[in-house]
């Protein structure tokens, strides 16, 4: 029996210290500003370092107990310290493996290993922390002999390949939309530093605030917003850094990361639908991305949405998906909604603004009224226009707006069931909400499309539905 | 152009045990109200009015759970099963569709609960990778028997493919 490179005791000291981050930090912010006034008590600083000793102890006897080996086409894993755990994976079970390297891995030219099994119960993960590469390597090589849908081409390299150069991330990263997310980060971590400013500096800035009243807010508003545009243009850049994509046989393989490098492997049978999103800030550009939604555990971060491409030219999808993955690249031409249904698309969009109904003598709800309301309807019929869906003998696609335009394309076989709703209202506008569950991870993910014709629903239900009940 | 309706019913009883049910609730809320007008006499001085408007929402939610939502469920309620596929209608305000193919079928139960198997009724629930669907009320024998050709016909579908 084998066991992992001692450095894991390092890096699961971090992992651990980073899932503590909040009440420690949480806790210090209590110290500082307790009733001492500034400064941290003796006791709490020998509390501290207590838990860091006994983490690093733990991580100490987590690595001792820590043993794998590979014999016999199975691999076993021994480890627990109170409550042992005794592994056995036969290779023909396993999926996929995935290997990523973060930054002190990668310091001692070492790799984490994930190992997949068909089960999608997280019970079924393997997980060796870290290996060397070369071992990674011989490991992966045994392992994928006979792995369940062995492809000869595994180790084939002249797949299609692409590679995203810097200036298209930067472009992807500027227009990534996830300004709101870092700006809610921001405003708490404001809101907490508040409470560590000392009072006279506080009266000074509230003083100033107040002094300058509304522009002055909107400034700090302003600055607050750019920051957090390029606080998240630079997080996207580090988790898609070199980014590439690769076909190989029966898999894609992706990999990115800049200080954590990830590498994915995906199987194209295990891909449940993809879908083509966007974004409002990318849609003026023509710009787009595509994701896969994948069955099976694991422990990506993205959950098991799986960015095949995170920035990508609309002109450009269809070749892309030819090129990559030629199952999804299918001709289509979308059936709009039916004209009937616009009224209920702008009705419920503006629903959430009929409180503020323009009162004459009220200048500032009227205001509010009508900059809440025009945008609102503009998305509603926005949301109209975009909506949609393509059917074929094999597939099926939704497209279907939030904010972003989402374009979802997914294979009868992989729908687990169809429902056909109709509300009181529709039925008296003989109108129709059509929702598919498809499988992703251990739950389903749900596509939905309102107000469809009858039309739509009827042959939505010949397509899926039972074919004796209409023959009769 | 009409889909036409699942063509098998739910067992009439469903209905009795639905108001069964209802009755539950009913009751339950009238304890709620009742709560109020006793902390009002012993407690607290709150307004009377407060207390009559509670009771009529009482007495109107007494009604649609006993008489009303029974009645319209049962009319809604229908399912079939075909060689390929099981289709389920059902609902009050929206009439829900649901279609699983046989093929995504995983596993099939029967259960019934304390009201149901008073009048001798089970509930089928099907499940596929993602999601449970659930016909209610049927005759424990038909249940039974369904869940057996649900299971064979999911089996024979998969052999298919």
């Amino acid at each position: 029996m084998r066991r992992q490179h001692p450095i894991v005791i390092v890096t699961g000291f971090f992992r651990e210290l980073r899932s503590l981050l909040l009440p420690i930090g949480i806790s210090f912010l209590v110290q500082l500003t307790g009733q001492n006034g500034l400064g941290v008590s003796p006791g709490y600083l020998i509390f501290m370092s207590g838990v860091l000793a006994f983490l690093l102890i733990f991580g100490f006897i987590r690595w001792l107990f820590f043993k794998y080996e590979y014999d016999n086409g199975s691999l076993h894993i021994k480890k627990g310290v109170l409550i042992k755990k005794d592994r056995t994976i036969k290779k023909d079970r396993i999926q996929t493996i995935n290997t990523e390297a973060g930054i002190i891995l990668r310091m001692f030219s070492l790799v984490s290993l994930h190992i997949e099994t068909a089960a999608s119960s997280g019970e079924s993960e393997f997980h060796i922390s870290a290996l060397s590469k070369e071992e990674a390597d011989r490991l992966k090589q045994r392992l994928a002999q006979d792995m369940a849908t062995t492809d000869t081409h595994t180790s084939d390299s002249d797949g299609p390949t692409l590679e995203l150069s810097f200036d298209r991330l930067l472009v992807a990263g500027v227009t990534s939309g996830s300004v709101g997310l870092i700006f809610g980060v921001l405003g708490i971590i404001f809101s907490q530093l508040l409470a560590v400013i000392p009072e006279t500096v506080m009266e000074v800035i509230v003083d100033s605030i107040v002094a300058t009243s509304l522009i002055g807010i909107m400034i700090v508003l302003a600055f607050l917003l750019l920051l957090s545009w390029g606080l998240s243009t630079i997080r996207f850049l580090i988790r898609f850094a070199f980014f590439t994509v690769k076909h190989e046989g029966d898999r894609l393989k992706i990999s990115r990361g800049l200080i954590v490098r990830k590498e994915f492997s995906i199987q194209f049978h295990r891909i449940q639908s993809i879908y083509i999103e966007e974004g409002v800030l990318r849609q003026p550009f023509s710009l787009a991305s595509i994701q896969a939604e994948v069955a099976g555990g694991s422990e990506y971060e993205d959950a098991f949405r799986i960015s095949l491409i995170p920035i990508i030219h609309t002109r450009n999808v269809q070749r892309f998906l030819s090129r990559f993955i030629p199952e999804y690249a299918v001709k289509h031409t979308l059936t709009p909604l039916p004209k009937k249904s616009r009224r209920r698309y702008l009705i419920r969009a503006a629903l959430p603004f009929v409180f503020l109904i323009p009162l004459p003598f009220f200048w500032f709800y009227t205001i509010a009224f009508f900059l809440l309301m025009i945008p609102a309807l503009f998305l509603g019929w926005l949301r109209y226009k975009d909506g949609g869906h393509y059917m074929d003998k094999n597939n099926l696609m939704l497209r279907t707006r939030l904010l972003a335009r989402k374009t979802t394309l997914t294979k009868k076989p992989h729908i687990q069931s169809m429902l056909l709703n109709r509300s009181i209202l529709q039925r008296f506008r003989r109108l129709c909400t059509l929702q598919i569950n498809v499988l992703s991870a251990n739950q389903s993910a749900t596509y939905t499309l309102k107000d469809l014709s009858y039309e739509d629903l009827f042959a939505l239900y010949t397509w899926f539905g039972p074919e004796k009940a209409l023959k009769s | 152009m009409r889909i036409p309706r699942p063509k098998e019913r739910i067992d009439e009883k469903a209905k009795i045990a639905w108001r069964i049910r209802g009755c539950i609730y009913a009751t339950f809320e009238f304890l709620l109200v009742a709560t109020y007008f006793i902390v009002r006499r012993f407690w607290l001085d709150l307004p009377l009015f407060i207390g009559f408007i509670l009771l009529g929402f009482a007495i109107l939610l007494a009604v649609t759970h006993v008489l009303i939502i029974p009645t319209i469920r049962m009319i809604y309620w229908g399912y079939e099963i075909t060689e390929d596929a099981l289709d389920i209608q059902h609902g009050i305000i929206v009439i829900k569709r649901s279609l699983v193919p046989m093929v995504r079928i995983q596993h099939v139960d029967t259960e019934h609960g304390p009201i149901m198997r008073l009048f001798n009724l089970a509930t089928l629930s099907v499940s596929t990778a993602g999601t449970v669907h659930k016909i209610p009320a049927l005759k424990q024998k038909t249940a039974e028997s369904l869940r057996r050709q649900i299971a064979h016909l999911a089996l024979l579908s998969e052999e298919d493919v």
